[in-house]
């Protein structure tokens, strides 16, 4: 392995000491019970399922992944389908996102943030000189994502369509999709989503409670506004590690979606900083990682829209706590609390770690 | 190929906006972090009263007539429970309450967590709920204070009572609430938003100021006699109410007051409305001939009257002005005191035509009529005493033998103990002082700073006094309208009075509403206690102060004198007896 990788290893490992560490410090209560150590036990279980996943997923050669892909796919497809047939889901607060066995469960739209970006890759690039014609070039290589979106959109999870969409955007930026394309495709579809969020209460809620937070702060919805306190009150340095208020019930999701401002609270500005910081070493450790493969190749395509995809949830995840973009529940990749999102994250940096590999063998 | 250049683009969109994430982050954890901190205080403090125990009323010799207890009181915490009516069937069985309507407030308040049920519950009550054996987290017990009463219906309306809220309700709970309460403190405690308590913050700590105790001039004992021959009173007579003051001649010390109808401080909700009123600051009346005595001092030192002089009585039939006056009998010429004995009505006129207005209105204003005793109690009356300007020739013919005033029983005892006290007026007292709670400390005293000095003022020369009381009063009880008081142990000098009540509402004296009266005193040569009964619209036959009051007065004067250890003076040579002046 090279130095970047090692050090994109290492980076990625300090994050999920952290998040093992803020998972169980978020997941305190003011009364301690058994079910405190539950929280870290079951932590633990996922990220074991996850080093085992990145680790196999990273010792495949590259070219694994591109036969995989189609196999892959339809199995994602086979869950996603199967999320919405009621009894097999798991319907919490009107959406059916969950499968469960016991107690664990899979979360279908995560594994297609990992199969969706790596069969449209390969079909980009089986027709990459054809990519400025609709029929011969476009339609052929879209078609997964016309069927996993609408799929997403059903549970319905809006926050995520909008993920993936925006991970294939990115890709077909990145493999060369005419510009004229995305003005074409921009001009249907902010209209259609304007429909959707207006068409749905509770989306529109939420945007008109995001723009609340920058007007009025005592007006905005209790989360965001838990959210800022939790984080501002933090200050510099923080209350210390397992000290923090906040999480004591005033603010919700404070072990999953809004670990972050529990991060800010206890560890202050430097914590919260830190955790950017190391965010950016990931991308950039990430891209140095890829930078010597074949800019047109699957295994560079896949693994840049994978890295680009992780640090951009993470990102994503950072800006809706700070009330930078509207409420929508996305986790901080690594550091949430457990979950389907864990393994995946940590699958992501195995199959980066093997595309890597892709640039030594030359033989894709 | 565009590839290299677009990725540069992607790279640049996402630098972007984590220099965006760095500087909101700043903007928040450092420039705003004051507001958010102040924010995430406020909404974990809570700040929670600690009660102070309230202080004690004991009377004059340290018995207890109000002490605050703890006692549990049952709250249920709605949101926590499954099965409103099975809970609600469980605890009313418990405590004896209604089912139906428990389980109505539970599901009214099921997204509450805090919901009283019963306040202050007797300990076989709280005994009951614990043998429930209810599901953890869905009720308990918050120690509350709990007014006790130890005497029941003694002193109850010098008393009052303490509310379900703690606040003083009538009489010296009421009037002297802010020394009785004590200072609350305050508990400063850490909640998670759930509510529970995670710390508590003992620096913000105040501990609670417990209340002051009260100590009253009523004596438990002789507010007992009072009441039980009040009782006996209204048994026998059923009047609409009654009254009996004693009062201590020398200090003004109120030893007791009480009123009928009564009502048990432990137990207000079953008080009948007109329970509340206390007579013996409230009622208004006209005192009638128990005025009389007061009149003739005054007129004595007016020097417009002899004590050994005999007055013309006209056979029964005198005018005054335009009126023509009456006496039940007629007579030819009394002794002043025979004045007093028969009641006569012309000899007051003929004292009165004598004193005129001014002089006249100068002895009611100096006995203190018209204006507030100054024991504070709440809702006493001033009575009602006419500016002179509205005085007349009419006012010479009514107002020596009571009538045209209007007067409170507490005004009138004062008046009397002022003559008996050789002239010397003072305020009559209800409480005495204030102490800690521990007893100690007696002479700090708040109530000696927020309440008028006590008024000492001579009104009637000693000699006067002594001979209306000891002379003129003592022949009333021995051998005049008030016979019925007389005790072989003692020398008594008394009044008797019966007169028109004074309607505040419409402003005048009824004339078929009568209250009948009587003022009692002994031992007539060196009076140390004075009785006054007062009976509100007798029902029975016997409608007049000597029948209906005079027995009362008797009676409690009687065990008072005897309580109080004075010794038998009925056995002293007359001479000794009565040291009266004659002038």
């Amino acid at each position: 392995m090279s130095r970047d990788a090692q050090l994109f290893v290492c980076v990625a490992t300090v994050l999920v000491a952290i998040g093992a560490v803020m998972a169980h410090s978020a997941s305190m209560t003011s009364r301690p019970t058994e079910k405190d150590e539950i929280h870290l036990g079951h932590h633990a279980m996922y990220l074991g399922v996850g080093l085992v996943a990145a680790i196999a997923a990273a010792v495949m050669p590259p070219h694994f992944w591109r036969r995989a892909a189609p196999w892959l796919f339809a199995g994602t497809i086979l869950l996603l389908v199967a999320v919405l047939v009621p009894g097999l889901g798991t319907t919490v607060n009107g959406a059916r996102r969950w499968l469960r066995f016991g107690s664990f469960s899979i979360q279908p739209t995560e594994i297609a943030k990992l199969t969706l970006p790596l069969m449209l890759c390969k079909l980009i690039v089986a027709r990459r000189d054809r990519l400025g014609e609709w029929i011969q070039g476009t339609a052929p290589i879209l078609w997964p994502a016309g069927i996993v979106l609408p799929l997403v959109l059903l549970e319905p999870d809006l926050g995520t369509t909008l993920f993936l969409a925006s991970g294939a955007a990115l890709l077909l930026f990145l493999a060369g999709w005419p510009l004229r394309n995305f003005v074409l495709v921009a001009g249907i579809a902010v209209p259609a989503l304007l429909a959707i969020v207006l068409v749905q209460p509770y989306q529109l809620r939420r945007l008109t409670g995001f723009v609340a937070v920058w007007t009025d702060p005592a007006a905005a919805p209790y989360q965001v506004r838990q959210a800022l306190i939790t984080l501002g009150s933090g200050g510099l340095h923080g209350t210390g590690l397992g000290q923090g208020w906040q999480k004591l019930s005033f603010l919700p999701e404070a072990s999953t979606d809004f670990v972050f401002a529990v991060v800010g609270e206890e560890l202050g500005l430097i914590g919260t900083l830190g955790l950017v910081a190391s965010w950016v070493g990931v991308f950039v450790l990430g891209l140095r990682v890829l930078k010597d493969i074949e800019q047109s190749s699957f295994a560079f395509l896949s693994g840049i829209t994978l890295l680009f995809q992780l640090v951009g949830q993470a990102v994503v995840n950072m800006a809706v706590v700070t009330a930078l973009l509207p409420p929508k529940g996305i986790a901080l990749p690594l550091i949430s609390y457990g979950g389907s999102n864990l393994v995946v994250s940590l699958a992501a940096i195995g199959v980066i770690l093997s595309m890597s590999r892709a640039a030594e063998t030359e033989t894709l | 190929m565009n590839g290299p250049h677009r990725l540069r683009v992607a790279v640049t969109l996402l630098a972007v906006a984590f220099a965006a994430l760095a500087v909101r982050l700043v903007q928040l954890q450092v420039v705003d972090r004051q507001g958010f901190a102040d924010r995430a205080a406020r909404q974990r403090l809570h700040v929670e009263a600690l009660p102070a125990r309230p202080g004690e009323i004991v009377d004059r010799n340290g018995r207890l007539l109000a002490v605050s207890v703890t006692a549990p009181s049952l709250y249920v915490v709605p949101n926590a429970i499954d099965d409103a009516e099975g809970f609600a069937a469980r605890i009313s069985e418990a405590i004896g309450s209604d089912g139906e309507r428990l389980a109505a407030d539970l599901r009214r308040n099921q997204d509450k967590s805090f919901l009283w049920v019963r306040r202050r519950l007797s300990e076989s009550q709280a005994e009951a709920i614990r043998s429930l054996d209810l599901p953890r987290g869905t009720w308990g017990f918050r120690d509350e204070f709990l007014r006790h009463y130890p005497q029941g219906v003694v002193a109850a309306h010098v008393l009052g009572l303490r509310d379900v809220d703690g606040i003083g309700r009538g009489g010296v709970e009421q009037r002297y609430d802010e020394l009785l309460r004590g200072r609350a403190g305050k508990r400063v405690t850490l909640r998670d938003a759930r509510g529970r308590v995670v710390d508590v913050r003992h620096e913000l700590t105040e501990l609670p100021a417990a209340g002051r105790t009260i100590v009253l001039a009523i004596d438990a004992v002789v507010q007992l006699f009072a009441e039980q021959e009040l009782d006996a009173l209204m048994a026998k007579h059923a009047p609409q109410g009654a009254c009996v003051v004693v009062i201590d001649v020398e200090s003004s010390d109120l030893l007791a007051v009480a009123s009928r109808p009564t009502f048990d401080p432990n137990e207000p909700s079953v008080a009948v409305p007109d329970a509340w009123t206390n007579r013996a600051v409230t009622a208004v009346y006209e005192p009638g001939s128990t005025f009389k005595p007061l009149v003739v001092a005054w007129a004595i030192d007016a020097g417009v009257l002899r004590a050994d002089e005999m007055i013309d009585c006209e056979r029964g039939v005198y005018r005054v002005g335009r009126r023509i006056l009456h006496d039940h009998h007629g007579y030819d010429q009394l002794s002043v005191t025979e004045v007093l004995v028969k009641s006569s009505n012309i000899g007051m006129a003929k004292i009165g035509e004598r004193l005129g207005v001014a002089e006249l209105h100068r002895c009611v204003t100096a006995f203190g009529f018209g204006r507030l005793t100054g024991t504070s109690l709440p809702g006493e009356e001033a009575g009602v005493v006419r500016p002179l300007r509205l005085w007349n020739d009419y006012s010479l013919g009514s107002v020596p033998m009571g009538h045209e005033i209007a007067v409170t029983p507490l005004q009138l005892i004062a008046a009397h103990a002022a003559l008996a006290n050789r002239g010397r007026l003072v305020s009559p007292r209800l409480v005495l002082k204030d102490v800690d709670a521990d007893f100690v400390g007696s002479e700090a005293t708040n109530i000696g700073d927020d309440r008028p000095p006590q008024v000492k003022s001579q009104v009637t020369s000693p000699e006067s006094s002594q001979w209306v009381v000891g002379e003129a009063m003592a022949e009333v009880v021995r051998r005049g309208t008030g016979k019925a008081a007389s005790l072989k142990e003692f020398t008594v000098f008394g009044k008797t009075g019966t007169a028109q009540k004074f309607d505040v509402e419409s402003g005048r004296f009824s004339h078929d509403r009568h209250v009948v009266s009587f003022i009692a005193g002994a031992p007539a040569h060196h009076p140390k206690v004075l009785v006054l009964v007062m009976a509100d619209e007798p029902t029975g036959p016997e409608q007049a102060g000597g029948t209906v009051a005079a027995p009362t007065a008797a009676a409690v004067l009687r065990r008072t004198l005897l309580y109080l250890g004075v010794p038998y003076d009925t056995s002293l040579p007359l001479a000794t007896r009565s040291d009266g002046i004659a002038r």
